[in-house]
């Protein structure tokens, strides 16, 4: 795969991402806060919210056979996974066990991660996206690139080129046209279908209930029309009870689009009923772990109580400029960046938690008020622990380290760097430093030293005053700080 | 091979809950959302303003008779998949009367075929403007989904304030006789993309058009 900053590469000289982005994030980050603030005691709710996230991870596991002891009870077949293979194998098998020729999807995350389509495909099984975003993403073979806008990216002409070319219907860019089209198309496809998948956006402990929300009603159709439902979920996405599913449902879509509540919230307690004459048949649950207990285990624990609402990524002055797909796996913006190296190892993610100014925008915005900042910082000290470091960073590092236990050294070696920085400066500007310290200037001026140290400004005050010193002035002590932007 | 995978992703989540970092919850927080007491009449008014919001056409009736008129005034010479019809409050059920009619019962791509959908409802939610169904024996899902509109006839003594009240009523009530929570769907306005460039735009999967009817 390619590299991280060939990727936000592209996507900087993408001008139409750019723009769609700017548009898109902006509304939602508006939209987010109006409606929080009409949501009387938002603060509070936003705590407690957090506080039965956290709650359950103290004891995720035995939470977890509480949960699967209630799914059993209402008649569901429970599947635990331990990574995107196996649940996409589980997935097979359940098809095949079911005689399911067509599968159709609402959209989730968790089969993003597994790559499910790929495998069932492979499998021989026909499978279709029904989110409206996803169901193009599917049919011009991308990937999504916000967790809840997978379309973010495209144009509508693009898109009307897309279904005109895949499924043979005349062009057109009416997005009102284009939604009748796939209503049409995909209404087809759900009446055929005999296997319904869909992700989870909670599951309810104490209830064993999964919980999806949509706003086009595509998960309602995937739980109500097929004969056999089968929900893929990570381990973490538990909550202890309906009045905390409450509190989650408050949050999610005011902080994902600013609606009060999505459209259809749907709660799945088993398959159907004696009497009832829809919904599935046959209900099983895939828990998913893949390299969630691994971040259970550490300093990012707190990143599984995430719940998905985008927020961070409206927020994100790097997302708004990147987009999605510069952070090459499922979760983009400032989550992504830290459950992707959570679930994968860092090794190979580095990047993506150095991605940030660590501005406090996403924590800001967070429903849950997940400390992000302090995640990513956390991910580059484990980086730096763990990751190849270049040699000459290394012996900087030892250098550095030796210099500033010796204070003469240190000294000596501040005032000959001083002198040496006013020479190359006779503006009081330096344009360019030598060697590896090239790196510095290669964007911006440096602005020479000031002729005095902090330290000697110290101590002749210190004279001056024969005992006590009161602070030095800081502005000449600070002179070397500034910076020219070119 | 779950099984095996079942007792080694425990035993991996039981080590990895000791070592792990979670921050402390904030100190002073009450255990339970409180729901203000609100008088029916605020209900109502607020249930109103919510759907007018959301697009959802509302009418709200004096009478029984009132009811059945405006019901009728909707679905009368359309294709429809509703309720049974004793499953639908202040005798709506006698509006279908003469007219083409599906049910749950008939098969799905006959159901699909309907214009309009017509039901009752468990609760509305006044603070959202949402509409709390289960499902059950004569109340199929499939009547407030597939038709491209939805008439739904609510009678104004259900109406609750908040989502959390209707989960009180059913965490009392699965105790009570076991049998736990049923397929529960809350709808709240139209079905709604904006997928597209952020355009809105309704009736991608489920109805385009909601009309509420609120009885007496």
């Amino acid at each position: 795969m390619s590299h991280f900053l060939d990727r936000v590469e592209t996507a900087l000289k993408d001008d139409d991402l750019k723009l769609a982005l700017g548009r898109a994030t902006d509304r939602l980050g508006s939209r987010r806060s109006a409606s929080l603030a009409s949501l009387e005691n938002s603060d509070m709710i936003r705590d407690m919210a957090r506080r039965a996230k956290m709650g359950l991870l103290t004891d995720l596991a035995g939470n977890l056979e509480t949960f699967e002891k209630n799914l059993i009870q209402n008649g569901v077949k429970v599947h635990w996974a331990e990574d995107g293979k196996a649940a996409n194998r589980i997935m097979v098998e359940i098809a095949k066990n079911g005689n399911c020729k067509r599968a159709v999807k609402s959209k989730s995350m968790a089969t993003e991660e597994t790559h499910l389509n790929h495998d069932l495909l492979e499998a021989g099984l026909d499978v279709l996206e029904t989110d409206l975003g996803e169901y193009i993403v599917q049919l011009a073979d991308t990937t999504p690139s916000h967790i809840i806008l997978p379309i973010i990216h495209m144009t509508k002409e693009k898109i009307g080129e897309i279904m005109h070319r895949k499924i043979q219907v005349p062009y057109t860019s009416d997005p009102e046209k284009l939604a009748k089209i796939a209503r049409a198309k995909l209404r087809e496809a759900f009446l055929s279908a005999d296997l319904g998948i869909t992700g989870a956006n909670f599951g309810v402990i104490d209830s064993g209930t999964i919980v999806l929300v949509s706003n086009e009603g595509n998960a309602r159709l995937v739980t109500t029309l097929p004969r056999v439902h089968v929900v893929v979920m990570g381990i973490e996405k538990l909550v202890p009870s309906l009045a905390d599913l409450d509190l989650m449902i408050k949050i999610l879509g005011r902080s994902a689009t600013g609606q009060k509540i999505t459209t259809y919230t749907s709660l799945v307690t088993g398959p159907r009923r004696p009497g009832e004459t829809d919904g599935c048949e046959e209900m099983h649950v895939i828990l998913l772990d893949n390299g969630r207990s691994r971040i259970l285990g550490g300093p990012i624990a707190e990143i599984l109580g995430c719940i998905r609402c985008g927020a961070c990524l409206n927020a994100c002055p790097v997302y708004k400029n990147i987009g999605g797909h510069a952070y090459g796996d499922t979760y983009p913006g400032p989550v992504g960046a830290i459950v992707t190296p959570g679930l994968r190892g860092i090794k190979g993610w580095k990047a993506l938690p150095d991605a940030s100014s660590l501005c406090g925008a996403c924590k800001e915005v967070c429903p849950v008020r997940l400390d992000i900042p302090r995640m990513l910082l956390e991910l580059r000290k484990h980086a730096v622990e763990e990751a190849d470091i270049p040699w000459s960073l290394r012996i900087g590092l030892w250098g550095f380290g030796m210099v500033a236990s010796r204070p003469w050294l240190y000294k000596a070696g501040a005032r000959l760097g001083g002198i040496a920085a006013r020479l190359m400066a006779p503006d009081g500007w330096i344009r360019k430093l030598p060697g590896l310290a090239g790196g510095w200037t290669r964007s911006r001026d440096m602005k020479a030293p000031a002729p005095k140290s902090f330290q000697r400004l110290f101590l002749e005050r210190k004279r001056a005053q024969g005992g006590r010193p009161a602070a030095p002035v800081a502005a000449g002590a600070a002179g070397g700080k500034e910076t020219h932007v070119r | 091979m779950s099984a095996d995978a079942r007792l080694a992703i425990l035993a991996r989540v039981r080590q990895a809950q000791v070592r792990a970092y979670i921050p402390e919850a904030k100190a002073g927080l009450p255990e339970r959302l409180a729901y203000p007491a609100m008088d029916a009449d605020t209900r109502l008014k607020r249930l109103e303003e919510e759907f007018k919001l959301l697009g959802v056409e509302v009418f709200t009736e004096a009478s029984e008779a009132d009811v059945r008129k405006r019901v009728a005034g909707f679905i009368s010479g359309k294709a429809i998949l509703s309720w049974d019809a004793a499953r639908l409050p202040y005798g709506v059920g006698a509006c279908l009367d003469g007219e083409k009619v599906f049910y749950g019962s008939d098969d799905k791509h006959v159901q699909g075929q309907a214009d309009i959908g017509l039901t009752g409802c468990e609760n509305a939610i006044a603070e959202t403007g949402s509409l709390a169904m289960t499902s059950g024996p004569g109340r199929p899902r499939s009547a407030s989904l597939m038709p491209i509109t939805h008439v739904v006839v609510i009678r104004r003594e259900d109406i609750l304030l908040g989502m959390g009240e209707f989960f009180r009523k059913f965490q009392a009530g699965a105790s009570r006789d076991g049998s736990g929570l049923p397929y529960v769907v809350f709808i709240t306005g139209p079905s709604r993309t904006a997928d597209i460039e952020l355009s809105l735009t309704l009736g991608v999967h489920g109805p385009g058009h909601v009309v509420a009817v609120i009885g007496p």
